[in-house]
């Protein structure tokens, strides 16, 4: 056997015994539990930091980017709104196909 | 002959250049844009020069946190490329890339009305005004939901590595269940659940993965094909796309948390989505060693649906080597493409 094939052999050998100890390591909840209040904790940091923010804009009369990012999806649910009755019209019209040969019957 | 201890020339000069080559081309099958609506898009690909030789469309929702083009990942490795040659009429959603406004796109919003327009207009191109829906991952959860409230527009499903039940003993399960995980806080603060935050918790399912490609890569370093295959593969590994905040605390809490699809309870637009309630001809197809949908959140998929024809598959490989690798062209591909030829 090769020096390389010896060298990928252990190396498979090592990497499936680290990515086991990792999963071991990365279930517990000793491990995971405080991980995760710890980025619990640092995005509630986050959050009240802009908060604060907005606040402050908000009590100078300003337009925050609150309002701005809501206002752009209240523009997206109207587009997709209009997208619905067009698609509701044409469904309505393809089932009437008569109307327009009793108009000119009259 | 791959031994470092006399590397041949090739090796060398691949290894060296590496970071100067071409970027590889991925995605290359021409479309036609559908529709368009917020960000994401539909999108038809160009038949073969003879035209489709079915009449019923497929139609394939990819995730909506990676790219769509894992299906068409580069031409002569190609999923849909494949499809196409067959004489299939393939489109395809491209999901887009949400802005800071989609951090208030529902999930309902996503799967009825976006993927539910997609199905439709889909389906005004054939016939008998049906499609063949396929997902993958992510996007299997959003076809089997969709199945689930109205499959009357489904010639049929092919669900690809489905995440339907969350109280699997997989880790991502595990970690979206921890009591001092606060989701809303996330949220909040971030708007749209950030790429860079997911791809971190996907590597950490094997943090050793990394090393692995680079031997892998040592490995075969003299091999142009596996090298443009390799770069291709992770130019859409690392091309990620950030999850939109509502939609994604609601399918946390939602199927994650509470499990509500797999036990019966999720409803959309106000109606239920029952697993039970799929009647279209079903496959879905897992994974022996995908480490990130385990075989266990895909089962209630065929076990509860009450389609007469319906099959489970259970293929070697991984999450995506098993339906983007060389022994997927040579065997998932034809097989799908026959099902769905005799389902026409």
């Amino acid at each position: 056997m090769s020096p390389w094939e010896l060298f990928k052999q252990g190396f498979f050998k090592w990497e499936d015994a680290t990515a086991r100890l990792s999963e071991t390591l990365l279930r517990s909840p000793l491990v995971v539990a405080p991980l995760a209040g710890a980025l619990s904790s640092s995005v509630k940091f986050t959050r009240w930091r802009r908060e604060t923010k907005t606040a402050l804009w908000t009590r100078l009369g300003l337009p925050t980017r609150h309002d701005q990012v809501r206002t752009l999806h209240q523009l997206n649910e109207v587009l997709s709104r209009l997208n619905d009755l067009e698609e509701a019209l044409a469904a309505q019209q393809q089932a009437q196909p008569s109307a327009a040969p009793a108009e000119n019957a009259e | 002959m791959s031994s470092v201890t006399t590397l041949p020339v090739k090796k060398i000069q691949n290894l060296v250049t590496l970071p100067w080559r071409a970027r590889p081309t991925v995605g290359a099958t021409p479309v036609q844009v559908i529709h368009t609506e917020n960000k994401w898009r539909l999108l038809r690909y160009a038949a073969r020069p003879q035209g489709p030789a079915y009449q019923t469309p497929i139609l394939m929702v990819p995730s909506l946190i990676n790219r769509h083009y894992v299906l068409d990942l580069m031409p002569g490795k190609s999923f849909v490329e494949f499809l196409l040659a067959r004489g299939h009429d393939v489109f395809i959603i491209d999901w887009g890339t949400p802005g800071p406004e989609d951090r208030y796109l529902s999930f309902e919003r996503v799967v009825a009305t976006y993927m539910g327009r997609a199905i439709r207009k889909c389906a005004a191109f054939s016939a008998a005004g049906k499609v063949h829906l396929m997902g993958y991952c992510l996007g299997a959860t959003f076809t089997s939901i969709y199945a689930a409230l109205d499959d009357s527009r489904l010639a049929s499903m092919v669900a690809l590595a489905p995440p339907v039940a969350f109280d699997d003993p997989g880790m991502l399960s595990q970690w979206m269940r921890i009591p001092t995980l606060d989701l809303d806080a996330i949220i909040d603060a971030k708007g749209n659940m950030p790429w860079q935050w997911m791809q971190a918790a996907f590597h950490m399912l094997r943090p050793t993965l990394t090393l692995t490609k680079m031997i892998g890569v040592l490995d075969k370093a003299e091999d142009d094909t596996f090298l443009e295959g390799f770069r291709a593969i992770e130019t859409w590994g690392n091309d990620n796309v950030s999850f939109p905040g509502n939609c994604f605390r609601d399918y946390i809490q939602k199927l994650y948390q509470n499990n509500d699809f797999a036990e019966g309870r999720l409803t959309l637009m106000g109606r239920p989505a029952r697993l039970e309630q799929i009647t279209c001809p079903l496959l879905s197809v897992t994974f022996k060693h995908d480490n990130i949908v385990p075989q266990e959140s895909s089962l209630p998929l065929v076990a509860k649906a009450s389609s007469a024809d319906k099959a489970q598959w259970d293929l070697p490989g991984g999450h995506v080597g098993a339906v983007i690798g060389r022994k997927a062209a040579k065997e998932l591909w034809p097989g799908l493409s026959q099902w769905w030829a005799e389902r026409d």
